[in-house]
């Protein structure tokens, strides 16, 4: 597991700066909930961890390294392609709309990167895809192509592809947004067990309960900014600034 | 007034379905124009039908069908290539690689094909000679463009290049119509561009892709038969051949379209084979195959 550094990260789409200065520090094994409402750019600054958005200015360390970049004289500049895939597939990702690879069933969802990147052989990465399908609570769907599964399932199953990988860090961009609230709990249920098995995680949420439970930081961003963060239980029950309490009277 | 309980006693028996005489009528008028069509097929002696069947088996027309195969499966491996590299230029974030596939897709679908396929025939007077070496500087090896570029190649190269246009617009399609989502997990994997568009991305758009696919191999078949403006011995230029001999020129195109339509009935068919191999994890595919 690895400690995650946010430096200084800015990031603009065009005129519009979403992120403005975020310096914030994830240690390792614990979970940090980013919370706040939509626009408030803590997406963006997810995605901006294993550079699927590159950030303007900043840097973002994984275990001491950065991802996207190198250092090139006295500023940073956009590291190979190849290095950063490299990087990259050391952070496991969770998205809202799930994205399994449609044309490939439960197992060879799992399997896929473990072969194609890992190099692992067919039968250890069937083995190491039983297992983690077993570990979500899947072991009677393994054959089924998304299509055949709920939301719910879908979820668990990308959960495991990301597991596939063995990340140092887990990204979890609102994963049960997409869900039917009675699917929620399954997929919460697969965090809490990761979070309890000691995973770096960092999780983009609306749900307010998971955040409190399981976070051992939980961050409320506005406008590009870290507005607070802290202990789930003082953020969320004792918030100190006004657009925290305001949000939290909205959503809780 | 009637009250519904007068209706009553209608209600136990199934309901009959309304007359549709105008139907009737269509029918019958069909009917017959399919008899006459018929009486008239074998009983006008122009068809010739003992000429066909001497024609059907016939060397020269066996050999130009394997012409106009060959000509179409390698113009169509040619243009399924051409059309990928077009497509995923087009779709790439450098400028100069969009302008050049937007060119190319412009400038082959703009002139008519009989017009590429003749001006690949005469190409050895715009280019005498063709060489290896560097532009404006020493030349290593050099052929004669007659020697280098048959009809038979002109030929495949007039039809791929112009069918890669086409493709190009298919295969763009069919990428689009796989949703973001798919690439950005797999990069979010570490997987590079090239490995995703392979294992993630064609894989998916190919159920988009084949149907087009399909009939553009089957428009091809038919197409080919423009090669004998370049004098190319397809099976339409054998047929004309033995007729301009014999002069029985509806008996041999009569074989030539039993041939051509022989060939497209069993593309059809390898077309929804192909179809059902492609369609892994559609969902409504998988539900009736669970019925």
């Amino acid at each position: 597991m690895s400690t995650v550094q946010f430096l200084n990260v800015h990031k603009s789409f065009g005129q519009v700066e979403v992120l403005k200065g975020i310096n914030l520090t994830v240690e390792e094994q614990q979970v940090v909930c980013l919370i706040g409402p939509s626009g408030s750019g803590k997406s963006t600054l997810l995605r901006c961890v294993n550079h699927l958005e590159m950030t303007t200015s900043g840097a973002i360390t994984v275990g001491g390294r950065m991802i996207g970049y190198d250092v090139y004289g006295d500023r940073l500049r956009e590291a190979s392609q190849l290095e950063i895939n490299r990087r990259r597939s050391k952070i496991g990702m969770v998205f809202q709309s799930f994205n399994l690879f449609g044309h490939m069933t439960a197992k060879e969802n799992v399997m896929f990167g473990p072969i194609k990147l890992l190099k692992m052989s067919k039968k250890d990465a069937q083995a190491h895809a039983e297992e983690l399908l077993k570990k979500v609570g899947l072991s009677d769907r393994m054959d089924n192509y998304p299509s055949q599964l709920s939301g719910g399932q879908q979820q668990r199953v990308a959960i495991a592809r990301a597991l596939s990988m063995k990340p140092e860090v887990m990204l979890f961009d609102e994963p049960t947004s997409a869900l039917d609230p009675e699917l929620v709990g399954e997929v919460l249920d697969v965090m809490n067990q990761l979070a309890r098995d000691g995973m770096t995680m960092i999780v983009v949420t609306h749900e307010m309960g998971f955040a409190r439970e399981m976070g051992d930081v939980v961050v409320f961003m506005d406008n590009g900014v870290i507005v607070e963060q802290g202990d789930p239980h003082e953020v969320l029950g004792n918030p100190q600034h006004e657009r925290t309490k305001s949000f939290l009277a909205k959503v809780l | 007034m009637k009250r519904s309980h007068d209706f009553l006693s209608l209600t136990t028996k199934p309901i009959l379905k309304r007359r549709r005489p105008g139907q009737l009528v269509a029918v019958v008028v069909v009917l017959f124009a399919i008899v006459y069509g018929v009486y008239v097929l074998f009983t006008n002696p122009g068809f010739g039908w003992p000429t066909v069947g001497k024609y059907l088996f016939d060397k020269r027309i066996l050999g130009g069908l394997m012409v106009t195969l060959e000509l179409t499966i390698i113009a169509m491996v040619i243009g399924f290539v051409v059309g990928l590299l077009v497509a995923v230029m087009r779709m790439s974030d450098n400028w100069l690689l969009r302008a050049v596939s937007g060119a190319y897709i412009w400038f082959f679908r703009g002139t008519p094909l009989l017009v590429q396929l003749l001006f690949w025939g005469f190409a050895a007077v715009l280019f005498p000679k063709i060489g290896l070496g560097i532009p404006w500087g020493p030349t290593f090896v050099e052929w004669n463009t007659n020697d280098l570029i048959p009809l038979f190649a002109a030929a495949i190269l007039g039809l791929g290049l112009n069918e890669g246009a086409y493709m190009a617009e298919i295969v763009r399609a069919g990428l689009l119509s796989v949703s973001a989502g798919q690439s950005e997990a797999s990069r979010a994997m570490g997987f590079s561009h090239m490995s995703t568009l392979r294992f993630v991305v064609i894989p998916q758009a190919m159920k988009v892709i084949i149907p087009p696919v399909g009939n553009e191999v089957i428009s091809m078949l038919k197409t080919t038969s423009l090669v004998i403006v370049i004098g190319v011995g397809d099976l339409l230029y054998n047929t004309q051949q033995i007729y301009a001999q014999n002069l029985k020129q509806i008996p041999l195109l009569i074989v030539a379209s039993l041939w051509y339509i022989l060939l497209t009935t069993i593309l059809t068919l390898g077309q929804s084979r192909l179809e059902k191999k492609y369609s892994k994890g559609n969902a409504l595919l998988l539900g009736k195959a669970q019925r």
